[in-house]
């Protein structure tokens, strides 16, 4: 998955084209784009929709109660409040534990390089019900009750690679000559690594810290391992399948989804206005 | 998307010359010496010894509850949807709000429990871990986790001195359970059948048998579950016998009916997740379904009907119990008889709308109906003359109990059931 | 202090580092690696040691070194295990063949609005994962929105469903795992330098051949980076099979849980998951061997 941080200028960063308009392509563009949002769509269609019963999937009529009556379900409201706090821990700690290792990546040569690489590439790669199932096994092992911590536990240590390879993503495109230069002019280490480093490394962490925040509230398999009876929004809503769904999870789901747009939006025109 | 090209970045060589260095050896053994203690850990049992005759149990209840004092307090956790709702605001519950008027005692009421399975593998290890569960009182299938639960010493043994209620209204058909012999150390919370639920209109007849779920007319569209428990106890009332007698040799029967079945190309889906829904759109036609789900569903408009099949249906019982552990054994005990009022559980009766393990509610509820007016009046009156909720007598004759298992039996009972859903 | 010494011998600044500097890149990644020792490396080799104890749940696990359990859960469990890499890679084949034009579009046709069309790619990430599969139930039903109208106008059969079937399931996997193939494909095509493709024009080639010969060479690394990461997570995912799935279309995922959780099998569990985990793994390694792990990580990286 990729960082929600789209730089605006990867569009410039071409000459025009001056290729004919296939029709087409762009329609079959669209349409596979339509598919994309259609589940979106709906989802957010059924949070107006007026139904009386738990089963919500026929179209009533339009409503606003749901928004209204959104905290009705105090179970749903609580595992939405657990899902956000631990969305939040964990962007804070990956980030904290991930930045340092892709700018040791991106800018060292050092002995353990390679074994560092090979370490978030496993880590990515492993299938997360294989991850879940370890980290399961551990906690049975040790006899540690799953709840509330095992899922954080669980969370940042799937997010620090993400973190570590946005980063050093960032790092990789960074000439290392601007900082010897600050050196050469008498910077110390840390100012050297404070004016120039920091403030070039700052859209990679901050991309790695929301890519995180997004990984960690959407996560299903990994939680559903080690949640113990912690309930997050995705258990909550998958265990609500059985019976039906309240409109109260679309609506949540719509808000969630509405406060993404508004973070990666504010994240693009923050960068817009930084390369400016 | 950064817009600058990454430079290669040729892989560095960290690895020494081939051939094992000594330092190479060094680290082996270390990670070696390391990760043996990690192969060692074992992942200890908790058997415990379970009371039995009555001198040992009536020992272990003086022994359990000798010197306990009510708190004040009660941590309550269930199913989701199986307690009574304000119709006005889903968050309250009449019920419980009187029940703290009249005793004092606060009660903090959660729905965590979605199966028997998935609970008992989330509260376990924190039973083994000693520490309490935060819960004073939780409902619990009466299955073979229940089983489990007792034989790991996990439930407190109840004191019926303090259950009057339960001994004067709970139902005779509701008690002294195979899996709970005496009520040791549970009493019902809700009841259920297990049969089959159908749309007449899509069927086109009446359904009367298990062996309609194998009419090719009905073909792929029948939906079944993935719960071992469930589908081997229904199988065997299709093969004609009596699951709580049932013998290995019954079961194969039993798992050979739901694998003809299978291969007839009869079911659409094994999913307990989907039944409930896909009925109600009618992707499905006839499913396994329970008691309440079809009245439920009617409820929010279907037309689907619920049918004690003629070979007989599933009656279980979902328990209200004590952990061991309970901070507040008193409260809950005290809670206990208390939804033993016939009112009270008319009241629940009146929300869940599954089988009520009390029969004089049906009384109560008839009354409510008659007080009632509009829509509610309509769902009470039906609720108070449904068979789904209050079982005639002749419904009652044909429902059977759920085999209890024990260990050996339910790895036998899970690998011949569970390829059946899980092929 | 001495910049004219320095300005004259410019690689000096190269070698001149402080006897600190060699140790730093070491204390950066010291947390990083506690942590993913702790949670990553350990869970894991408990994970095998686990599948190798016996007993049941009651009297406890015992280590035994009992390795029959592998070739049991493997017996037992192989239609369930190859089900789910054929699915999972049906789902990465439908990805990169419905996702590459895309890609394609949104990196050369899009112009000025490339990252407003990257962002709509995004947006399904917004919404939670089970959620979205879900939606999927509503939308494809027997008679609902799609299928109904076109099943009233006679052009599908009464009986036809696409729900709880294996089509179902891996439309689901497709669904869910689409971004990832675009995005790395679409960043290996933004690369492409249009001199390239300019000069593939400039000798006579046609459109096809200087998208063949040209442009899809060129894109390839995206391809393999995102067919590595719509591969694994795919194949290895329980929740499409569980919600969209029919009476045979149970995956490796659903079977593991049922043994963690249902059966309390422990040490079959763990089992199963480490031969998923290694047969996924080894594949990736493989793949990325042959590819240079460097390569595939920074297209995994974008």
């Amino acid at each position: 998955m990729s960082s929600p941080t789209l730089s605006p200028a990867a569009g410039r960063s071409r000459p025009a084209r001056r290729a004919r308009r296939r029709p087409l392509l762009s329609l079959y563009t669209l349409l596979v784009l339509a598919w994309l949002l259609l589940p979106i769509a709906v989802m957010v269609l059924f949070g107006f929709n007026d139904t009386a019963s738990k089963v919500n999937f026929t179209w009533q009529g339009f409503t606003l109660t749901w928004y209204r009556h959104l905290f009705a379900i105090p179970n749903l409201t609580s595992a939405l409040v657990n899902s956000l706090t631990i969305a939040l821990v964990v962007a804070v700690v990956a980030t904290l534990l991930g930045t340092p290792i892709g700018l040791a990546l991106g800018r060292y040569r050092f002995r353990g390089r390679g074994s560092t690489d090979l370490l978030m590439f496993a880590a990515i790669a492993a299938p997360e019900i294989a991850l879940g199932a370890a980290l399961l096994s551990l906690f049975i092992v040790l006899g540690v009750p799953r709840g509330y911590w095992t899922v954080v536990v669980a969370h940042v240590a799937f997010c620090i690679p993400y973190v570590a390879i946005t980063v050093r993503a960032r790092m990789a495109g960074h000439d290392p000559t601007l900082e010897e230069a600050a050196r050469d002019l008498g910077a110390g280490p840390w100012t050297a690594f404070r004016l120039v480093t920091l403030p070039m490394l700052l859209p990679g962490v901050a991309s790695g810290a929301l890519l995180c925040f997004a990984l960690s509230i959407d996560d299903y398999v990994i939680t559903s391992f080690n949640a113990g009876r912690t309930v997050t929004f995705p258990l909550w809503v998958y265990s609500a399948s059985r019976t039906g769904v309240p409109p109260q999870v679309n609506v949540m789901g719509t808000l969630i989804f509405v406060g993404g747009l508004i973070i990666a939006g504010a994240n693009v025109l923050f960068s817009r206005r930084r390369a400016v | 998307m950064p817009q600058y090209s990454t430079p290669f970045v040729p892989r560095p060589r960290t690895l020494p010359p081939a051939g094992p260095s000594r330092r190479g050896l060094l680290r082996a053994a270390f990670g070696a010496a390391a990760l043996a203690p990690l192969a060692a850990c074992s992942v200890p049992g908790a058997r415990v010894h379970v009371p039995t005759g009555q001198a040992e149990i009536a020992r272990a209840v003086s022994g359990f509850w000798a010197g306990r004092k009510r708190s004040g307090k009660l941590d309550f956790v269930n199913y989701t949807q199986y307690i009574d709702v304000d119709p006005a605001d889903q968050s309250r519950h009449p019920t419980l709000a009187a029940f703290t008027r009249e005793s004092g005692i606060e009660v903090t009421y959660s729905e965590l429990i979605d199966d028997s399975a998935s609970w008992f593998g989330k509260i376990q290890p924190e039973f083994a871990s000693g520490q309490g569960i935060g819960y004073d009182l939780m409902v619990v299938g009466g299955d073979s986790y229940l089983t489990k639960y007792i034989q790991l010493g996990y439930l407190a043994p109840l004191d019926h001195s303090r259950l009057p209620h339960f001994a004067r209204y709970g139902g005779a058909a509701f008690k002294n359970s195979s899996f709970d012999p005496g009520n040791v150390y549970t009493v019902p919370w809700q009841s259920g059948m297990t049969g089959i639920g159908y749309d007449p209109a899509l069927v086109g007849r009446k359904i009367t048998s298990w062996q309609d779920l194998l009419d090719p007319r009905l073909r792929g569209r029948v939906g079944m579950w993935n719960d071992a428990v469930q589908m081997g106890n229904v199988a065997l009332l299709a093969v004609g016998v009596d699951p709580e007698t049932s013998t290995p040799a019954d079961w194969r029967k039993a798992a050979a009916w739901l694998r003809r079945q299978r291969d007839a190309g009869m079911v659409r889906s094994y999913s307990t997740a989907t039944y409930q829904s896909s009925l109600q759109r009618g992707d499905l036609a006839a499913s396994l379904v329970y008691s309440g789900d079809v009245f439920q569903a009617n409820q929010s408009g279907s037309k689907l009907e619920f049918v004690i099949p003629d070979e007989g249906g599933l009656l279980w019982t979902d328990n209200l119990c004590i952990p061991s552990t309970a901070a507040h054994p008193v409260d809950a005990l005290t809670y206990m008889d208390y939804a033993y009022r016939p009112e009270v559980a008319a009241r629940i009766s009146e929300t869940v709308q599954f089988v009520c393990p009390v029969p004089d509610a049906q009384r109560i509820v008839a009354r409510d109906a008659a007080a009632a007016t509009g829509r509610r009046r309509s769902v009470l009156d039906a609720l108070s003359t449904s068979p789904l909720v209050f079982p005639t007598t002749s419904d009652e004759a044909k429902l059977r109990h759920l085999r209890v298992l024990d260990e050996e039996e339910e790895k036998q009972w899970n690998a011949l059931f569970e390829p059946i859903y899980q092929a | 202090m001495e910049r004219t010494v320095r300005t004259d011998l410019p690689g000096l600044t190269r070698r001149r580092r402080r006897p600190g500097a060699s140790l730093a890149p070491y204390w950066l990644i010291l947390p990083g690696w506690l942590w993913l020792a702790a949670f990553f490396i350990t869970p894991v080799i408990v994970m095998v040691s686990l599948s190798l104890q016996t007993g049941d749940f009651i009297d406890g696990f015992r280590q035994t070194w009992h390795v029959a359990t592998y070739a049991d859960v493997v017996h037992t469990y192989h239609v369930q295990l190859v089900r789910s890499l054929l699915y999972g890679a049906a789902a990465t084949v439908c990805c990169a063949l419905i996702g590459y034009p895309v890609a394609y579009w949104i990196a050369f046709r899009a112009g000025r609005h490339k990252s407003v069309f990257l962002f709509v790619l995004l947006l399904p990430f917004f919404v939670s994962f089970v959620i979205r599969t879900q939606s999927w139930n509503v939308v494809l039903a027997d008679h609902g929105v799609l299928l109904g109208p076109l099943k009233d106008l006679g052009l599908l059969s009464d009986g036809f469903h696409v729900l709880a079937t294996p089509y179902a399931v891996i439309g689901g996997l497709t669904y869910n795992f689409m971004p990832f193939m675009v995005l790395p494909v679409y960043v290996a095509l933004e690369r492409v330098d249009p001199k390239v493709i300019e000069a593939s024009t400039d000798l006579y080639a046609s459109r096809t051949a200087t998208f063949t010969r040209v442009v899809l060479p060129l894109s390839l690394p995206g391809v393999f980076a995102g067919v590595l990461l719509t591969f694994v997570p795919a194949s290895a995912d329980y929740v499409n099979a569980g919600i969209l799935g029919g009476p045979s279309t149970t995956m490796i995922g659903n079977i593991i849980q049922t043994e963690y959780f249902t059966n309390l099998d422990y040490p079959g569990a763990a089992a199963l998951s480490f031969v998923l985990m290694g047969a996924l793994l080894l594949a990736v390694f493989t793949y990325a061997r042959t590819l240079g792990t460097d390569e595939v990580l920074q297209a995994a990286a974008r």
